[in-house]
């Protein structure tokens, strides 16, 4: 199935991807606590997209998209930034400065999410995170 | 981000409510806590219960205010931390690095015995 949001680009609609994917996914076999790594990670997304990719113009429009099978959950992040150099990089590693105040986004997505893609597409720029369920669906608890 | 002050035994306690999320949070944290500091309460206690969620800007929040109060001859804890934040903090490994506690009491009281 497949559900599409656009957010104004202020960090005032960053609880509204948050609030879609608690939703849907209380209806899906995910744990909390995947549901809260998949949501952590796409206002990650979103607060990358709206800050830097349309440089928090209210106008300009975050695309939210998800798409979702019972063991399979996946969000993808557009903006209409220029996106950025992802070849070659490793996010899977901790910023050396743990104390440091920003620079932990892409880190966090990597570790909460199964897959994470960089995409491009005309003028848009997108992330796609994974995230697949642990418990297979109709293995449920007795 | 919402933030209600009290204070109880010398130590502050600020109730933050919504989501540390950027934007204005960092300023309205950031003086909040200058203020106590001015008014000689550099000892601080944040009640995370009623936050739905940090991003990573809100980390950074959370990091810069920490680091305020030590170069001011204080500290900050936190109090009633919910899972999914700290999920967060184990990920980023700042669980090495904040005080956390389930209990305002004993949260007051830790500052008693350093």
């Amino acid at each position: 199935m497949h559900i599409e949001i656009q957010i104004p680009s202020s960090h005032l609609f960053l609880g509204v991807p948050d609030a879609v994917i608690q939703e849907v996914g209380s209806e899906l076999p995910f744990s909390q606590a995947e549901l809260d790594e998949l949501s952590t990670s796409v206002i990650e997304a979103c607060t990358n997209a709206i800050e830097h990719g349309n440089g928090l113009e209210e106008g300009v429009l975050t695309k939210v998209e998800l798409d979702f099978t019972p063991d399979k959950f996946e969000v993808t992040v557009w903006d209409r930034g220029p996106g950025f150099e992802y070849e070659g990089r490793d996010f899977s590693k901790m910023p050396k400065d743990l104390m440091q105040e920003r620079g932990r986004g892409l880190y966090m997505i990597h570790a909460f999410c199964d897959e994470v893609h960089f995409l491009r597409e005309g003028d848009a720029f997108g992330i796609r995170m994974v995230k697949y369920a642990k418990q297979p669906a109709g293995d449920g608890e007795s | 981000m919402k933030i209600k002050e009290r204070s109880r035994d010398g130590v502050a306690v600020l109730e933050l409510s919504g989501k540390i999320m950027g934007g204005p949070d960092a300023e309205l944290f950031s003086s909040t806590l200058k203020s106590l500091i001015h008014e000689g309460i550099p000892r601080v206690v944040v009640d995370l219960s009623k936050v739905t969620w940090v991003n990573s800007t809100g980390l950074g929040i959370l990091i810069s205010g920490y680091t305020t109060l030590k170069r001011n001859d204080g500290e900050m804890k936190l109090l009633n931390v919910s899972d999914r934040i700290e999920s967060i903090f184990m990920v980023t490994k700042l669980h090495t690095v904040f005080e956390t506690y389930k209990d305002e009491d004993e949260a007051i009281a830790s500052f008693a015995v350093e």
